[in-house]
């Protein structure tokens, strides 16, 4: 059902542009181009009054760019600095963006360090911030991948905490947000059930059943996922026009 | 204010004995790497690293020939090509890594800046890198960190003047806190201008904490330099290749070893630093 010519990157960025709504301040990570993109293409569609920041330094950025904090002039509206950017986590946003080399069937994610099968341990990235995951008034999780190596049973290392972190809720941990409300991957998009689960609730990829149940880390349960809405020509026009005319989420 | 212009060949004497550096700019953008290729050449051992929240080559460069002994960053890579293999190397090296993440870093610099004994953190969450972490204290009821102080601050920006001033075009990240932060502050822009000229512009980090500036076009390379060229992520992704197959020394034979910042530009290529220019425009 979803159009064919629209890349993973792109289906990726509009079904997370359909979660955003106006008036939101959302964050997206340094190197995060499919949120912002999602973020660009909302305040084009339907959100003119989100504010974005972009790497949590530009404001409303206006031009997606091949590399953010690489030179690019992505022309934002503001630039911030490291100052502002402490404050306004402390403050607190409306919606974050995370991904992680490991997501896992609470919802926490894994930037920091893998077990591989070897033994050893292959050291992540890391990441900048951690404190938007409950300083954010919701959390949004997406990963290009639907493979069993990203999402995982557990996570070897929780670099933010989604739904049970030790054994704990998110309100036993007295974390006062209400955490990751969705998890777009490059076939399903998921949301957690009142006990924290991510479900899935909508397939968006080409993928059948038993292929994307096999790359999960977890049980998924019957083959009775509804498609998703598909994606309409008028998003992708506008996405490919206004947001993205370099296609770099074809790339 | 005083003239603190100083050339290539000074450099050296002001890096030496710094035991614990930070490095300004953010991620692929503003990075110190012509004063990180003076440090590598003085033969520094032994380094405590931290930076803005998200590193790349200067701090990879560093780990990758084994010069730092502790590390504190929150995220290390080479932006859309991956993870950085001089921390992948490091890592099964004995390095002591610092968890930390941007509250908690930009907390201490922020501590250090204020010249106060902590910064209060009051929203921490719950997560491995804050659970247990020994650089999160108590004290009268409040957590929070103390201050990040370090002997040397390794700042670039794309123009500043004679006496230190610095004009940023895009973001100054945390080089005003790291500044502030640092016994010494040594500085490299692309260009020097007159006094007119970054006081009409802006200052982003004032002269008076600056020690030292270094007239360096192309400094940033192989980093960008916000508002005059972006990242050469051809050259990373062969420093990549060259590091994860062992062949650093080679690398620093090449790149790192050049008695002159014209040396270094005639062996990147003019042409190619050029093309790097017109795509930041």
């Amino acid at each position: 059902m979803t159009t064919p010519e629209a890349s993973v990157k792109e289906r990726i960025a509009i079904l997370l542009s359909r979660e955003l709504e106006d008036d939101w301040v959302a964050c997206t990570g340094v190197g995060s181009t499919i949120p912002l993109a999602a973020c660009m293409l909302a305040q084009a569609a339907h959100a003119p009054s989100l504010t974005v920041l972009a790497g949590g330094i530009f404001v409303d950025p206006r031009r997606l760019v091949p590399e953010f904090c690489a030179g690019y002039d992505a022309q934002p509206e503001h630039i911030a600095d490291m100052s502002d950017l402490f404050a306004i986590t402390e403050l607190g946003i409306d919606v974050i963006f995370y991904s992680g080399m490991q997501i896992d069937h609470h919802a926490n994610i894994n930037l920091h360090r893998v077990k591989m099968s070897s033994g050893s341990v292959l050291r992540g990235p890391g990441i900048a911030n951690t404190s938007f995951g409950h300083t954010a008034r919701r959390v949004f999780l997406w990963t290009e991948r639907h493979d069993a190596r990203t999402l995982r049973e557990n996570v070897d290392f929780v670099s933010v905490a989604g739904h049970r972190y030790k054994g704990l809720t998110r309100q036993e941990l007295g974390l006062p947000n209400q955490g990751p409300t969705i998890l777009v991957t490059s076939e399903v998009l998921f949301r957690p059930d009142h006990e924290g689960l991510l479900q899935p609730v909508g397939i968006h990829g080409s993928a059948d059943w038993s292929s994307v149940s096999a790359a999960t880390g977890w049980e998924l349960g019957p083959a009775d996922v509804p498609t998703l809405d598909p994606i309409e020509d008028a998003e992708l026009t506008l996405l490919r026009k206004v947001v993205d005319p370099m296609g770099m989420l074809r790339r | 204010m005083g003239n603190r212009l100083v050339t290539f060949s000074e450099v050296p004497k002001l890096l030496s004995g710094a035991r614990s550096v930070t490095l300004g700019g953010m991620l692929l953008e503003n990075r110190p790497a012509t004063l990180v290729r003076a440090l590598l050449r003085e033969g520094v051992k032994d380094l405590f690293v931290t930076s803005a929240p998200a590193a790349s080559w200067d701090a990879d460069i560093l780990l990758a020939t084994e010069r730092v002994a502790r590390i504190r960053i929150p995220h290390i890579s080479l932006g859309s090509l991956g993870l950085a293999p001089g921390l992948r190397r490091a890592v099964g090296q004995g390095l002591t890594i610092d968890e930390v993440d941007e509250a908690t870093l930009i907390g201490g610099y922020m501590a250090a800046a204020a010249n106060s004994r902590l910064q209060v953190l009051d929203h921490l969450g719950r997560n491995d890198v804050l659970d247990g972490n020994p650089l999160i204290v108590e004290s009268g009821g409040l957590r929070g960190v103390e201050p990040l102080r370090v002997d040397l601050a390794l700042i670039h920006a794309p123009l500043g003047d004679a006496s230190g001033n610095l004009c940023h075009f895009g973001s100054r990240y945390a080089d005003l806190l790291m500044a502030r932060s640092a016994r010494v502050v040594v500085a490299q822009v692309d260009r020097i201008v007159p006094r007119t000229t970054t006081a009409r512009m802006g200052i982003s980090v004032p002269g008076y904490l600056v020690d030292a500036i270094l007239e360096a076009p192309y400094g940033a390379h192989p980093t960008g330099s916000a508002g005059a060229y972006v990242a050469d992520m051809d050259h990373l992704d062969g420093y990549r290749s060259q590091v994860t197959a062992g062949d650093v020394d080679e690398y620093l034979k090449r790149f790192c070893n050049h008695e002159s910042v014209d040396a270094y530009i005639a062996e990147v290529g003019e042409a190619r630093l050029e093309h790097l220019a017109r795509l930041a425009a």
